[in-house]
């Protein structure tokens, strides 16, 4: 079991998000003016989040020793500290998933010319993510100084959360692409297996590390288009692996297939493409080519047909407020013809009800899904939610309060996933 | 009237959402449904007060920030079990997430073979009302005189479903609903209880100290009001979840 003090931490968050309050002033008093070089308040916004974001990721990047050390020490109980027990008992699927992505951290940790992280800057409070142990928690400390024109305090609501893990795992990846080369022209991570490290991310992470890509273009795009250079060691290497552009470009026609990307953002998004996506999208062209890849919806092409319907469906249930932990083994209409077959029947014995009764029996989600579902229901709310938190009287809170509402939701989800799949395995 | 397991069955199955019960996950409805019941989960957080840092509950203060928490907040991995002492309390959640419609109301009831080993699972809250969204919170008490192991996932309590009229006034549009849309085991919000605000304006207009002020460790000062804000009472008015 691990002591926590989880009211504690949120309450520490709540004030460091209220400390920005007056930065997200100035912010607002940007976007009204709109930057001259951004085409509308819509591209302003996208620009200053994208700035936003930028900083997001150069802070990631440091944390990610960090982040290591505690993977390592929850894979290995005989590491397990005295003081926080229950580390080894994570749940499997996301021991998996914490493999793979260590896997990846501790590759960049080779690389050379890594900062150090500044230990007056960011604070490993505990080794769980607020009221669950499935993840590490980073809290950005509170005396950091943001940029000023900080806008949405991303930095510390979704450390917290396990809706970080894609952007933790671009920017891993940008890392490694930026920093490849020793003084003496040897890499300690080839290229060649950071397209590996890239497709490993991609098959545990799905989707979701598509939309933390975009993410990443957007900062880029507000990078160029409020006349600042792309800068920091984690700039978006040029060279992706070909299926990151088949992937992006599939993220992008899903963005837009869900109205999220209309109007002036989307050509915003279309310059972000028509600027990044690199030549290798040939090779992503011939991989759409193939039979397989070209069935289904853009979702269901970057991730499979069946993953797609169940990010889907713990979307919906996410953005309806209801726990995603597990769907429906048969569909609804069927539990209730089945139902009414019984109600007809005078014969009707009690195994006759179990029958029935057991269409009702739901199947687990893995967590891949449910973490994609999250950033589904994050993508679909964002700027909802931006919108609305600008027209409240305490946007900063107003805005972190729903981040943090679906981050608890998914984290719940995760967790309680893990123990029906346990109950599972028994059965 | 109590609804039965295929009354139950058509709800949870509802065409109409508005009208739907959930209850998710259902990991095995054989194990969980009864004639007139569907047994739920223990999850896997748990809360306890911390009684060293409470010298006694008084609701005329809420939380301060700046103080330490009251309860402490425990997290139980699957397979491992959360002991709960006898003569202890504790919070905890459901694992299943639950909406009621309209016009049904629940009651959360003990499981007769937790009953027969001395635990209860509300202290005086075993109702939910008809809007109501989020897990259902335990108050568990052991009455026995041994420990008792409890693991996340396993059946702890029963609902019982009662259909009825609608009602105007769903939980989550109450004026004073505290704990709607929750999916941990959340401490009581009592001091949030507006009635305690004309007795906070009164000590204030008389001139008494502020119930929260402390000495340079944190302790009581003699003299002042009780250093109430920072408490976390293990019960709540009712149910309500």
């Amino acid at each position: 079991m691990i002591a926590e003090s989880a009211p504690a931490l949120r309450q520490k968050s709540l004030r460091t998000l209220a400390s920005l309050m007056g930065r997200l002033a100035r912010a607002r008093r940007f976007v009204g003016d709109a930057a001259p070089e951004a085409r509308s308040p819509g591209a302003a916004v996208a620009s200053r989040l994208g700035q936003r974001l930028d900083v997001v990721f150069a802070e990631v990047a440091v944390v990610l020793p960090h982040i290591a050390r505690w993977i390592e020490t929850a894979r290995d109980p005989g590491a397990e500290p005295a003081d926080q027990p229950g580390l080894a008992a994570i749940d499997p699927g996301l021991a998996a998933m914490s493999d793979r992505l260590a896997a990846i951290e501790r590759a960049l940790l080779k690389l050379p010319g890594q900062m150090p992280p500044p230990p007056e800057a960011f604070e490993v409070l505990q080794a769980v993510v607020g009221d669950a142990n499935l993840a590490p928690i980073v809290l950005v400390g509170e005396d950091l100084e943001f940029d000023a024109d900080g806008f949405i305090p991303l930095p510390v609501w979704l450390a917290l959360a396990p809706l970080e893990w894609p952007r933790r795992a671009v920017a891993a990846l940008a890392l490694a692409g930026a920093r490849p080369v020793e003084a003496g022209g040897h890499t300690e991570v080839p290229p060649a297996d950071v397209g590996t490290l890239d497709r490993q991310a991609a098959s545990v992470l799905g989707p979701a590390y598509g939309f933390a890509l975009v993410e990443r273009w957007l900062a880029q795009l507000g990078a160029s288009v409020g006349s600042r250079a792309a800068t920091g060691p984690d700039a978006l290497p040029v060279q992706d692996p070909p299926a990151l552009g088949d992937r992006i470009a599939a993220v992008a026609v899903e963005l837009e297939r869900r109205g999220l990307l209309g109007g002036e953002l989307q050509r915003v998004f279309q310059d972000v493409v028509a600027g990044h996506l690199p030549p290798a999208s040939a090779s992503s062209t011939e991989v759409s080519a193939s039979p397989s890849r070209t069935a289904g919806t853009p979702l269901e092409r970057a991730y499979g047909r069946e993953d797609a319907e169940a990010a889907e469906f713990a979307a919906q249930r996410l953005s309806a407020g209801i726990l995603a932990s597990a769907r429906p083994g048969l569909d609804l209409a069927t539990v209730r013809a089945g139902r009414e077959r019984l109600l007809a029947r005078e014969d009707c014995t009690p195994e006759d009800v179990y029958q029935v009764l057991d269409g009702l029996r739901e199947v687990p989600l893995s967590a891949a899904h449910i973490l994609n579902g999250g950033w589904l229901a994050l993508e679909r709310s964002r700027l909802t939610w931006l919108s609305d938190a600008l027209a409240s009287p305490d946007p900063v809170r107003a805005f972190g309060l729903r981040v943090l509402a679906l981050d608890a939701l998914v984290l719940k989800s995760l967790e309680t996933a893990g123990v029906h799949r346990l109950m599972e395995a028994r059965a | 009237m109590i609804l039965n397991e295929l009354e139950l069955l058509a709800r949870l199955t509802d065409p109409d959402p508005g009208r739907r019960v959930i209850i998710t996950p259902i990991v095995n409805p054989r194990e969980q449904f009864g004639p007139t019941s569907v047994d739920i989960r223990l999850g896997t957080d748990f809360k306890v007060v911390d009684v060293a840092n409470v010298a006694f509950l008084d609701p005329t203060a809420g939380p301060a920030s700046d103080q330490a928490p009251v309860m402490r907040s425990y997290r139980v991995p699957p397979e491992r079990a959360f002991i709960l002492h006898p003569g202890e309390f504790a919070l905890a959640a459901s694992m299943e997430f639950v909406r009621v419609p309209a016009d049904i109301s629940v009651r959360v009831e003990g499981r007769s073979s937790w009953g027969r080993l001395g635990l209860l699972i509300h202290a005086t809250a075993g109702f939910v009302d008809p809007g109501f969204a989020g897990s259902i919170t335990f108050e568990l008490h052991n009455v026995s005189r041994v420990p008792i192991a409890l693991y996340p996932g396993v059946r702890i309590a029963q609902l019982c479903f009662f259909g009825g009229n609608p009602t105007r006034l769903p939980y989550d549009q109450k004026t004073y609903s505290k704990y709607s849309g929750k999916t941990g085991a959340f401490e009581s919000n009592y001091h949030l209880d507006p009635e305690y605000e004309a007795i906070r304006r009164r000590r204030s207009g008389s001139g008494r100290a502020s119930p929260a002020r402390k000495g340079a460790e944190g302790k009581p000062v003699p003299g002042s009001a009780p250093p109430v804000g920072q408490v976390s009472a293990p019960h709540d008015d009712s149910q309500q979840q």
